[in-house]
């Protein structure tokens, strides 16, 4: 057996004495993570079919709402056992099964990640050409360079692991609130007028169909957190200690920055502040707004490589692979990605938000109805490192059906209700969102199995 | 129980966590209000601000 990394690179479960963030730390790490660029973006999207104070409701009421089941679903017990949300799945899909979760985590933070490194990349070269450093030709290269660079400076802050982000998070978290907080007052007293009068782009016509649209939204943005917040409300000591900075530090900052994107499009028709930050105060404003674009994202880069490498080590082929590997395979693919085909993900961002829903919403309901229901908030850890026939998580061949058939109806049920690639939706998408009927149709499927099918085979350890 | 040789380190973690005094505490009332106010009651009156 090789050498293992330090504690909580290795994806064991971390014991009491490395539990040791308190809710401070926990605040800023969480915030650090939330606050990225991709809130310009989703307050972009709502812009298109709410106005300010439409937008605002809808856009913090969903991700709220989507915080919690992110919550309910991970942090009772990643911090009862310092596990991350990998882990953690094990009870409900298997010794095998957990793959999916795996997979569904390398996927979403990888495409965040791209999102988040090429946005950095476009604000950088905006802001060349804006001071004149380069002609407007130049911006694709320079995109391209940037995003690589930028790869390389998440891979050598990780190098110290869970240190590296906790420390980067306190200094981070003081330019993020700091700026944002300017943002949205350069805005307000610059804009009100023109932001009071504007008319959402592309409002469907259905007042309620676009305010539902909007909370859908809301809702699926803070579902892309559960592959991230396992692995740092691991460090907590309880879940009470997890609690605020999970709903205020995690689920608040998404709506409120969301807003200064919301309010550009609407006002400006264009998001990214390193675009109109030059337009309403020159370059000196547009420098101001690439700092926070880089502290923003750096951040949430951050925690989004560590919680995949964290994530990956689960995978039997990688147990003992060294940290830095792990790394690379979180982050070579968003450089690849950056190089390539660096519009791809700007152009299907709807897509990908929809992509979320569609998974993580049924994720969740199985990990809440699972663990605080039907287990009574008990899990057998070491069945979710010890895997193999007779194990408690082993079900059958490694999988469990009742957490498969779930995801399907759960698959099938979003799909109904909201098509991610069109958008048409059908009743009653406009009255209830797609992501909250798919959660309860996946719990409600996932809690008859087992007591059906699962408990009644002496299956899963209940 | 399948048969599988742990790492030490990992088989120290895991009987250390197995005793419930190890374990973290769930979620306590306190708690529970904080998650029905911030994750239910406060976007149910948001959404009708927004309405209104």
């Amino acid at each position: 057996m090789s050498a293992p990394d330090t504690s909580d690179e290795t994806g064991w479960p971390l014991t009491p004495a490395e539990r040791n963030w308190n809710q401070w730390q926990l605040f800023a790490v969480l915030l650090v993570t939330a606050a990225a660029t991709w809130c310009y973006i989703i307050g972009e999207y709502v812009g298109y079919y709410l106005n300010l104070k439409m937008g605002m409701a809808a856009m913090t009421a969903g991700a709220m709402i989507g915080m919690l089941m992110v919550t309910l679903a991970v942090v009772p017990t990643a911090t009862r056992y310092g596990i991350d949300s990998i882990a953690a799945a094990r009870p409900q899909f298997g010794d095998r099964g957990w793959i999916i979760t795996v997979f569904l985590q390398y996927a979403s933070i990888i495409g965040w990640n791209c999102l988040l490194m090429i946005f950095f990349g476009k604000s950088v070269g905006q802001l060349l050409v804006a001071i004149g450093a380069v002609d407007p030709g130049s911006v694709d290269m320079i995109v391209r360079i940037v995003t690589v660079l930028a790869c390389v400076l998440v891979y050598l802050i990780l190098m110290r692991g869970g240190t590296g982000l906790e420390r980067v998070s306190q200094l981070l978290f003081f330019v993020i609130v700091g700026v944002g907080i300017w943002m949205v007052w350069v805005l307000l007293a610059n804009q009100s007028d023109a932001i009071a009068a504007a008319k959402p782009a592309y409002a469907s016509g259905s007042l309620r169909w676009d305010y539902v649209t909007g909370i859908e939204i809301g809702i699926v943005s803070l579902l892309s957190w559960w592959p991230y917040i396992g692995a740092m409300v691991r460090k907590a000591p309880n879940a009470h200690t997890a609690t605020l900075p999970s709903m205020l530090g995690m689920g608040l900052p998404v709506p409120i920055l969301s807003i200064v994107g919301l309010a550009a499009i609407l006002a400006l028709q264009v998001s990214d502040p390193s675009a109109w930050l030059i337009t309403l105060g020159g370059s000196t404003y547009g420098v101001i707004a690439l700092i926070f674009v880089i502290a923003a994202n750096l951040g949430t880069t951050l925690a989004g490589v560590y919680a995949t490498a964290v994530g990956l080590r689960q995978v039997p082929a990688l147990a003992t692979s060294r940290w830095n590997t792990l790394m690379l395979f979180a982050l070579v693919p968003v450089a690849f990605v950056s190089l390539v085909v660096p519009d791809l993900f700007f152009s299907n961002f709807g897509t990908f938000l929809a992509f979320i829903g569609v998974f993580f919403a049924p994720i969740c309901a199985i990990q809440i109805v699972d663990y605080l229901i039907l287990r009574r908030q008990r899990i057998n850890i070491r069945a979710v490192f010890v895997g193999g026939p007779g194990t408690d998580y082993h079900y059958w061949g490694g999988f469990n059906p009742a957490s498969i058939l779930a995801m399907v109806a759960g698959f099938f049920t979003y799909l109904y209700l909201l098509n991610p690639v069109s958008y048409a939706s059908n009743a009653p998408y406009d009255f209830l969102t797609a992501s909250i009927p798919t959660a309860v149709v996946a719990g409600v499927v996932y809690t008859l199995i087992t007591l059906l099918v699962v408990k009644p085979a002496g299956k899963g350890g209940y | 129980m399948a048969q599988e040789t742990l790492h030490p380190e990992l088989e120290r973690r895991l009987a250390v966590l197995e005793k419930p005094e190890n374990q973290g505490a769930g979620f306590g009332m306190i708690d529970w209000i904080w998650l029905v106010v911030l994750g239910m009651v406060g976007p149910a009156l948001l959404l009708l601000w927004g309405w209104s």
